[in-house]
């Protein structure tokens, strides 16, 4: 889909370009006003959901709905382990919990295809939020439980540097054969696995990386939300933001994802202060109109302007 | 396209980028006060929070401003406030964030609690951070006692489960109940009750002979309400959310289940528990709280008249008064310790007594202690305060006439 080939000196400006973004990002907290940390901990956090969920949806076409699943085993695992351990070490046994769910429902479900698929996983996520909802019932005797809070500029920096390490993973998948393989399962499965490709078991271990990320974006989340229940954790909203980012920014690529990520993330909240009794359906309708107009997202709207201008649409087509 | 405009392009890209992260914040000069709160406009507690909570904030604002604002001796002049209201969709996780930017953001002056259990607890540690006394009108959790020292700035205006049992195992002994079916909400506000209040009918010698939980919406609990029934419990004690109450009332009717006490939670004192079923089917039904107009308190008449007068339908007959009763009480901070010094006001909220519709409001450690009455029941269209026993508004009607 690249129009123009990197070249060596691009590559250069492009790397000096990402460490500019990466320094001005860490340093951000000396200068800042802190709700625009905050704010900028929630657009990391959809990034790495959304960049997560397309390393796995975005090439093979199976679109999951289980990210709240993954996301919320996360959460319960900082308010377990998060008075005890420090916090990366929570953030890794996060992330990996949920590696180890995916990998579990990965090989009750992936032979499951198309809509059955989405199903599934939308039922697996409200499986998980209604047994743990029966465990903290009957088992804790508590519904909630109050986890301990993290400084919200440590909360940052984690969710930056677990945002920079899932675009790496994502980016690396992408450029790998093994990203060419889940490609293939997408656009053609019987011939991918006639070619020799292990379809089934290429489909669970990409499903568990991407549940990697999820799990450990909630272990960070968790320390922010300091009181959580089943209902918090897994909130049916955090299995479909990502479907709708990553479709409203562009779903074929990897900025995209991160465009509409952020977008969708300010402009969610800008909606929600501005007009609270509007918010749902000012939402609604600009998701909308981005379905219907912009079938490439904004990352199509901003290759057209990026190649001559919008007025010009028709001579690149 | 050449590479200069390109990146170009970028750089434009880029700083409007910049501009959007260095938005300057508003400087805010002290001729008014500032508040703010983040509550369910929309979603499933919106429910309650525009029954008991949104129509008391909107109206004491109104009113305060009425009076020329919020007197403090500090600037020696009376200060309007000025109110802004966020919708957390009931979600927490926004709920929590709304918090950080009206305290970060915006630099509210005061903030008006959330609604609910689960959502106060999840701002209370933010509140106590930035040092926000919360005065939480719809809380209910024993879990915060043992937590109580580490939030000073949490005060709770609502009965706690431990008051609320004692009075209803109280009210049971008096009225001869021996077996009762325990039901409740899988939410916090259930759990707890149920926690508190099953070994309490325990000690008592009144035998649960049915326990059961439920996920808050559930659509049909006829299953259960049958099975209650064919039981012949002489109590029928839920622990309930609004959405539960209105369905096991209609229910109820219609398995014919209608056992001597009838006892619902959280919605039996909204009017409009009364408007849908009619005062008649609702005769008998018991539920917690109560405040109502005969209260024997300065203000309760006069604040029932202008709720009717300003919202054309009545407060609910439990959290509304207490909310009302909690802006008084914020008002009556402010004015006595004379600046709008958070922590000064803290201070004079942990000690002082506060006279408000719901009597006077005096907080023991982090808890109110005064309650106009515990359990209600409706009597000819009016929510009578029936326990505890001197606090009586009526006598209770026991059994529970039959559904009409």
């Amino acid at each position: 889909m690249h129009s123009f080939r990197v070249t060596s000196n691009k590559k250069a400006l492009f790397l000096a370009l990402l460490i500019v973004i990466l320094i001005f990002a860490a340093t951000m907290p000396l200068y800042i006003q802190p709700y625009i940390i905050i704010s900028l901990t929630s657009i990391f956090m959809y990034i790495v959901l959304t960049v997560s969920w397309a390393i796995f949806s975005a090439p093979t076409r199976y679109i999951s709905l289980a990210s709240a699943s993954f996301f919320g085993t996360g959460i319960y695992v900082w308010a377990i382990l998060g008075s005890a351990l420090p916090l990366p070490i929570v953030v890794g046994i996060g992330g990996l919990v949920s590696s180890l769910l995916a990998l579990l429902t990965g090989l009750l479900t992936l032979r499951l295809r198309g809509l059955y698929f989405i199903i599934f996983t939308f039922g697996f996520s409200e499986f998980v939020r209604h047994s743990s909802q029966w465990w903290e019932i009957n088992i804790s005797g508590t519904e909630g439980r109050w986890v301990v809070g993290v400084d919200h500029t440590i909360i940052y920096y984690a969710m930056l540097i677990l945002a920079f390490l899932t675009l790496i993973t994502a980016y690396a998948i992408r450029r790998s054969r093994f990203g060419l393989a889940l490609q293939s399962i997408g656009q053609f499965e019987e011939a991918a696995a006639h070619a020799g490709i292990n379809v089934t078991a290429m489909k669970i271990m990409t499903f568990a990386i991407s549940a990697f990320f999820m799990g450990a974006a909630g272990a960070i989340m968790a320390t922010r939300w300091s009181y959580i229940d089943p209902s918090i954790a897994f909130s049916p909203l955090i299995s479909f933001m990502p479907v709708l980012m990553a479709i409203f920014g562009g779903i074929g690529q990897l900025y995209g994802h991160i465009l509409g990520a952020g977008v969708l993330t300010i402009l969610a909240e800008v909606l929600l202060t501005e007009f609270p009794y509007y918010y749902m359906l000012l939402f609604g309708l600009i998701l909308l109109a981005v379905i219907l107009f912009l079938p490439h997202g904004l990352v199509g709207l901003m290759e057209k302007w990026w190649k001559g201008g919008l007025a010009g649409k028709h001579a690149n087509t | 396209m050449n590479d200069i405009a390109k990146y170009s392009k970028l750089a434009v890209c880029i700083m409007l980028f910049a501009l959007f992260i260095a938005f300057p914040c508003n400087a805010h000069s002290k001729d008014k006060i500032l508040i703010g709160t983040a509550i369910a406009l929309s979603g499933p507690f919106s429910g309650g929070a525009g029954m008991t909570q949104v129509p008391n904030f909107d109206m004491w604002v109104e009113e305060v401003n009425a009076r020329g604002g919020i007197k403090v001796k500090e600037y020696g002049k009376r200060l309007p406030i000025e109110y802004i209201k966020y919708d957390t969709k009931s979600d927490i996780g926004t709920a929590v964030k709304l918090v950080q930017k009206l305290i970060l953001e915006d630099k509210v002056d005061f903030l008006l609690p959330p609604w609910g259990t689960g959502t106060c607890l999840a701002v209370a540690p933010i509140f106590n951070k930035y040092k926000y006394p919360l005065i939480g009108p719809t809380v209910t959790s024993e879990k915060l006692r043992e937590k109580a020292h580490a939030f000073p700035y949490l005060f709770i205006m609502l009965q706690m489960p431990r008051a609320q049992g004692a009075a209803i195992v109280e009210l049971f002994k008096e009225l001869g109940i021996k077996r009762v079916a325990l039901i409740h909400t899988a939410a916090a506000y259930g759990i707890e009750h149920t926690n508190v209040i099953k070994p309490a009918l325990g000690v008592a010698g009144i035998n649960v002979d049915i326990l059961k939980s439920f996920p808050i919406g559930t659509p049909d609990l006829t299953p259960l309400l049958k099975k209650i029934k064919a039981a012949r419990v002489d109590a029928l004690l839920g622990f309930t959310y609004p959405p539960d109450t209105f369905l096991i009332t209609q229910q109820a009717k219609i398995v014919g289940l209608n056992p001597k006490v009838f006892y619902l939670s959280v919605g039996v004192a909204f009017p409009s528990y009364k408007g849908k079923f009619g005062a008649a089917m609702v005769e008998g039904v018991m539920g917690p709280g109560v405040w109502n107009p005969n209260v024997p308190h300065p203000g309760a008449r006069e604040y029932f008249a202008r709720h009717v007068k300003r919202w054309k339908k009545e407060p609910d007959r439990w959290a509304s008064a207490f909310a009302y009763a909690g802006l008084q009480t914020l008002e009556q901070a402010i004015e006595t310790a004379g600046t709008l010094d958070r922590e000064k006001i803290r201070d004079v909220l942990a000690t002082g007594t506060f006279p408000t519709v719901v009597g006077p409001v005096k907080f023991d450690g982090m808890f109110n202690v005064q309650s106009p009455g515990e359990v209600g029941q409706w009597q000819n269209g009016e929510f009578e305060v029936v326990a505890a026993k001197e606090k009586r508004t009526a006598k209770p009607i026991v059994p529970k006439p039959p559904w009409p």
